[in-house]
């Protein structure tokens, strides 16, 4: 069995804070191999974004947060990684696309420097003109039209599509085999996410580049993704290959999750499904599951013990559940 | 094209009011001109004749027109007070030494703050930025005549690195003139570095939390080429406002530093004329130091669009 492109075990994310310690990535554990990707779904505040950038070791430089676990990228560990190696790896190696696409562009930089930047960092003999050749090829691969033009123009004259497209360039300048997507396109129209989705998609076929799409739009993910994983409170609570997992859901709160999601099909001002409770607050931790206070199906161990992804019983279909929702049935007839 | 006639239009409107600001306000002031230029103990008929002679007894407006169109032709009038110089050659010279103190002493303050800052907005709070911080705020609280009087006891009297007081012009060999100039310099630098270093920080300190930062580290970019590439322009809206304002002050009141090291610049000669009532000379130099104002605000206006490209198409 050859080894997986990212091998991730025990990562956690902790940040000292003012209120105290703030676990935002609680032992997270998951491989991804070569070429696939691997969609992370939560909501806001449940350490998806925080995951990404420590996956990217980009926390670890943040002088309040300390990482802990381990992320092999290629057999490397860069879960801390000292400057050669991130001169090594970031940017070139694993690339990001970060959400908002006009703040993570230099207002006051061009379009093209800001692609030749990261071919010229990553390989120093490349000349300015060879240089500046790729980065409109790459504006051309990712669909911008007139790319020769826009390699002289600043990111306030692009639209919010097409600076998300320069993004992607940005990231693929360097050909790297893991791409970690923050959120791609929540900061998008509807119609302009399904092209720069679409795009990644093919990309990353033709590639062969394995991308981490963090997202909280389970829309997103769906069908785009191999694999699915659910974060909920700094934790992963459901892991399964994306057919299984959107086949049916084994966490209560993957299911919950996706009765939230609003239907087209329903009939106007029909009530929208929402998890009724809120997030625990990271800097207070309780004892076990996290999701008990807001669970449908709670039951006293859950109150008590953590349940881990081999608790629901199924190694392929992984769910942090002591009563996943295929057994939730039994148990309750049970009872009766 | 239309942006910059409009804007050279406006210059010259504010010119024009602040030269009849000038012109009333020197009228304005109390004393008589005749008397400062002859003394106390003449007859009445001489200070009647000077002031004629002075143009005193026209209107004030039609002495206006008179001053102004002479002011076009670059001829400012001549001292009241012997030896009746030329009042433009007068300000020429003084304008060249204050210029040059300002330029040369902003030059000095901005190589000492924009690496102290940068350095200090590294890490918030940390030891070096605590260290700076306590030091430029030390610097700040000392005034200038006593930051001079220390240099001078050190490095002149002590060590013998400079000449302790003088002037020599560029003319005169710019060697001689930068060893007369460095000490003085050093003393307006260190009023000006505090405030700049503590500018730059806070501008820095706010765009390295910008996304832009992270998806440049995401590049794999190393620190010092995020603070000067990438953080550095964005962050300098603000210096260059101080740095501008500065400026056009240091052209004009350096009077204590110019005092101290005995140096002909405007502010001596502003302080001088005014304590003579020589109306000629005081015009003539609030008409160049406002002058200066204007253009270095222009100036400042023209680096913004330069910066931020974002400007350059919403100003137009």
């Amino acid at each position: 069995m050859s080894r997986p492109l990212l091998h991730v075990r025990d990562l956690t994310t902790t940040f000292t804070t003012s209120r105290g310690e703030v676990v935002s990535v609680d032992r997270v554990s998951f491989d991804l191999e070569r070429g696939q990707t691997l969609g992370i779904v939560g909501e806001s505040g449940s350490g998806k974004s925080v995951l990404g950038r420590t996956v990217m070791g980009l926390t670890s430089a943040a002088p309040n947060a300390t990482v802990t676990g381990s992320v092999l990228f290629d057999g490397v560990d860069i879960a801390n990684p000292d400057k050669k190696t991130r001169a090594q790896y970031l940017g070139a190696r694993i690339a990001m696309i970060f959400q908002d696409p006009l703040s993570s562009l230099n207002p006051v930089k061009l379009i093209g420097v800001h692609i030749t930047e990261t071919l010229r960092r990553h390989d120093k003999s490349l000349s300015r003109q060879e240089a500046r050749r790729r980065a409109i090829e790459l504006l051309d691969t990712v669909r911008i039209p007139d790319p020769a033009r826009r390699f002289g123009q600043y990111p306030h004259e692009l639209s919010g599509g097409m600076r998300q497209r320069v993004g992607i360039a940005i990231a693929l300048a360097c050909r790297p085999q893991l791409l970690i997507a923050d959120e791609p396109t929540t900061a998008l129209d509807v119609t302009v996410q399904k092209h720069v989705l679409d795009l990644l998609g093919m990309l990353c076929e033709e590639q062969g580049m394995a991308m981490l799409l963090v997202s909280h739009d389970l829309g997103v993910v769906a069908g785009r993704s191999d694999k699915v994983a659910v974060m909920y409170a700094g934790r992963i609570q459901e892991e399964a290959v994306s057919s299984d997992f959107f086949r049916h859901q084994r966490h209560p709160y993957s299911q919950a999750l996706l009765d939230a999601k609003p239907h087209l099909e329903n009939p106007a001002r029909a009530e929208l499904v929402s998890i009724p409770g809120r997030p625990p607050d990271p800097a207070h931790r309780f004892p076990g599951c996290r999701f008990a206070p807001r669970c449908r199906f709670v039951q006293g161990r859950c109150r008590e013990e953590e349940p881990s992804l081999e608790s629901g019983g199924i190694p392929s279909h992984g769910a942090a559940c002591f009563y996943p929702l295929d057994a939730v049935r039994s148990t309750q007839e049970v009872s009766i | 094209m239309k942006a910059a006639a409009g804007k050279v239009a406006q210059l010259l409107v504010v010119m024009f009011l602040v030269s009849l600001g000038t012109f009333s306000l020197t009228s304005l002031m109390p004393g008589d001109p005749a008397v400062a230029i002859l003394g106390d103990n003449q007859s009445p008929e001489a200070y009647a004749e000077l002031r004629d002679k002075l143009g005193l007894n026209e209107p004030l407006v039609e002495r206006y027109f008179t001053w102004l169109g002479h002011v076009f032709q670059g001829d400012l009038g001549t001292s009241m007070v012997p030896p009746n110089e030329d009042v433009t050659s007068l300000i020429g010279s003084a304008f060249a030494v204050s210029i040059e103190l300002a330029v040369l002493a902003l030059v000095v303050a901005l190589v000492v703050s924009i690496p102290l800052a940068m350095i200090s907005a590294r890490r918030p709070d940390g030891l070096l930025d605590r260290a700076a911080s306590a030091t430029t705020f030390g610097i700040m609280s000392v005034p200038s005549f006593v930051s001079g009087l220390v240099l001078i006891a050190l490095l002149v009297n002590q060590l013998h690195l400079f000449p302790r007081v003088g002037w020599v012009g560029v003319t005169d060999g710019l060697g001689q003139n930068l060893y007369h100039a460095a000490l003085p310099v050093i003393t307006i630098a260190l009023l000006e570095i505090p405030t700049f270093t503590r500018v730059l920080r806070g501008d820095l300190v706010r765009t390295l939390q910008e996304d832009f930062v992270l998806s440049a580290r995401a590049k794999g970019m190393p620190a010092w080429r995020i603070m000067i590439f990438d953080a550095f322009r964005p962050s300098s809206y603000s210096l260059i406002t101080v740095l501008g304002l500065s400026l056009a002050q240091l052209i004009g009141s350096t009077v204590i530093v110019e005092t101290l090291f005995s140096l002909p610049g405007m502010g001596r000669l502003v302080v001088s004329s005014a304590s003579q009532g020589n109306i000629t000379v005081i015009q003539g130099a609030v008409l160049v130091i406002a002058a200066c104002y204007v253009l270095i605000n222009a100036g400042v206006d023209l680096m913004y669009s330069v910066i931020d490209p974002r400007i350059r198409r919403v100003g137009a």
